[in-house]
């Protein structure tokens, strides 16, 4: 199962900084950076890369997925990356280090990371741990809107079920991450020179497989955001079958378009008077 | 049918679109200034070869900002524009008239009705915020008028936008309102009034009709604080035509009256957010039509 997820979160990284192109936001010169956070990491393919490319830092990668840790510890071996570190936790709300331990926190994909609820916590805890003039870095992805009616209406179900357990900020926007949110939060929380930044993204089969195989890779995942649909009661197992099925038949036609919006959230913590 | 929402009589005099109200004419001209800049100053996609061309026609072209820039850039290229407004049309003339640009013709088209062009004419044709306006059933006999103008090999290309996201609750909800008035008029390609529908079917729809060559680009419309004062003038826009359309909002039973003058007061504040964030994509969508010749 995690297997397939570990899949997933790689494709996600590869087509995210695809569009990016650069590991680290513009402002920031990765020369400037020795220590990293890299909070909720997946199967570590961010922070494998960091730690390739700049053998300076020191990189830490957490998650609350044991599977997804393995997975990174392995990866990390196979690329002889030998400054990155990467630790299961129980959760975000408690960080096993020092205050100040870190100049740069990445998180990518806050939003499946980190539920409202939990979020004050995570985030002052996240404060905690970064060092003061240190930087907090957002990556979110919202994808849509798409020419595949089944996965538009998969989405809809999919924020349904959020805002039913509560894992979406807003219920008037049909967004499935708070991407959009994250710079109040940042400001709110104290931080300075707080920016975001836009990316397009072109899912569809016109630029590529890249797109079909992120959507093909989430929904092989299907069994277990299925099994949270039903539960979370917004539609019937047959339902969601048989808008599965229909949604690997669209995104393989040759017209399927679809886009999406890489939202990059980046904010400087001030020294604590 | 022309884009600019106008400006109606009885705008809610609230601080924000009290400041943004001007003449309709030079708003729509501004944002063809911000939408030009989001494409990087691009008129049309790079892969069409304007420079051999001899005749562009602008369906929708509005009071003409994008034929007088497409004109000033190719002196020689014969420019129609056509539009269902006489009042945007006259506005144009008198700009023509005043300019050296001789090269442009302007002609009325009833919205709906068969172009006032002849057969196989034209090399190009723009259609800027246009789409928006057809409803499904609407577009086949549009795509057939165009084919039936066009040249063979000519080139058609479809522009349009969408909003996505806004941090601003109150603006979302009259957004969509707007599209949930429409959608229950069959008015709209995505039924569920949650989108226009239009900028992702727009590579199917050209590839329906039998274009080839087709492809589209994709840019991004920053809302948000750092898309600066026209981010700002483009949302004052959205809730000015929603404004506009308020009568069929309520008549639709989308929302009370009362609620929707509460919304505009509160989009005024969250307008003026120093952390809104938001973003609308663009997709200009093109293909040749092969005219049988192939």
């Amino acid at each position: 199962m995690a297997t397939g997820e570990a899949e997933s979160l790689r494709f996600q990284h590869r087509l995210f900084f695809r569009e990016l192109g650069a590991l680290f936001p513009d402002t920031l010169p990765p020369e400037a950076i020795s220590r990293v956070l890299d909070l909720s990491c997946g199967p570590g393919s961010w922070l494998i890369e960091v730690a390739q490319a700049y053998p300076h830092i020191c990189c830490v990668g957490v998650d609350l997925k044991p599977e997804l840790i393995r997975i990174a510890r392995e990866d990390a071996h196979l690329s002889h990356a030998t400054s990155v570190v990467f630790e299961g936790l129980q959760h975000y709300e408690q960080l096993p280090y020092g205050a100040n331990s870190f100049d740069f926190v990445h998180i990518q994909r806050p939003s499946a990371a980190i539920t409202p609820q939990k979020w004050p916590r995570v985030l002052r805890e996240i404060t905690r741990v970064l060092r003061p003039d240190g930087w907090i870095h957002f990556l979110d992805f919202e994808l849509g809107p798409t020419s595949s009616v089944a996965l538009n209406t998969f989405m809809r179900y999919l924020h349904e079920a959020h805002v039913k357990t509560q894992r979406v900020f807003s219920s008037e926007s049909t967004a499935l991450t708070s991407a959009l949110l994250f710079p109040r939060f940042l400001k709110e929380a104290g931080y300075a020179e707080v920016a975001y930044t836009l990316h397009a993204v072109d899912v569809g089969n016109q630029s590529g497989s890249a797109g079909k195989d992120y959507i093909l890779a989430v929904l092989a995942e299907d069994k277990r955001i299925g099994t949270y649909l039903v539960e979370s009661g917004v539609v019937s197992q047959e339902e969601i079958e048989r808008v599965v099925m229909t949604i690997r038949q669209d995104v393989v036609r040759l017209k399927y378009c679809a886009t999406g919006m890489l939202v990059s959230v980046v904010g400087r913590k001030v020294e604590e008077r | 049918m022309s884009h600019p929402p106008y400006v109606p009589q009885t705008l809610p005099v609230t601080s924000s679109i009290q400041a943004g109200r001007g003449n309709a004419i030079n708003l729509n001209a501004l944002l063809h200034q911000y939408l030009l800049q989001v494409q990087g100053g691009l008129l049309y996609p790079e892969h069409i070869p304007v420079n051999t061309m001899e005749s562009v026609l602008d369906v929708g072209c509005g009071a003409g900002a994008w034929i007088f820039d497409l004109a000033k850039r190719n002196p020689k290229l014969r420019v129609y524009g056509i539009d269902a407004s006489e009042e945007a049309l006259q506005h144009a003339k008198r700009r023509r008239n005043t300019s050296s640009l001789r090269q442009i013709e302007l002609r009325h088209m009833e919205f709906l009705q068969s172009l006032p062009v002849p057969d196989s004419c034209i090399d190009f044709i723009h259609m800027q915020h246009f789409a928006r306006h057809l409803s499904p059933q609407a577009w086949p006999t549009m795509i057939d008028e165009c084919v039936r103008v066009l040249r063979p090999n000519g080139w058609l290309n479809v522009v349009e936008l969408e909003l996505c996201e806004i941090s601003s609750p109150a603006i979302l909800t009259i957004h969509r309102a707007v599209l949930q008035a429409r959608a229950k008029l069959g008015r709209t390609l995505d039924r569920t009034g949650h989108t226009l529908g239009v900028i992702q079917k727009l590579y199917a729809l050209l590839q329906n009709v039998g274009l080839y060559e087709v492809n589209y680009d994709l840019f991004t419309i920053d809302l948000g604080v750092l898309g600066g004062s026209t981010a700002h003038l483009f949302l004052t826009e959205i809730v000015r035509h929603a404004f506009i359309v308020k009568p069929l909002i309520v008549q639709q039973g989308v929302l009370a009256s009362a609620e929707f003058d509460q919304l505009v007061k509160e989009a005024d504040v969250e307008l003026q957010s120093p952390t809104l964030c938001g973003w609308a994509l663009l997709v200009s969508a093109y293909g040749r039509y092969g005219g049988g010749s192939d």
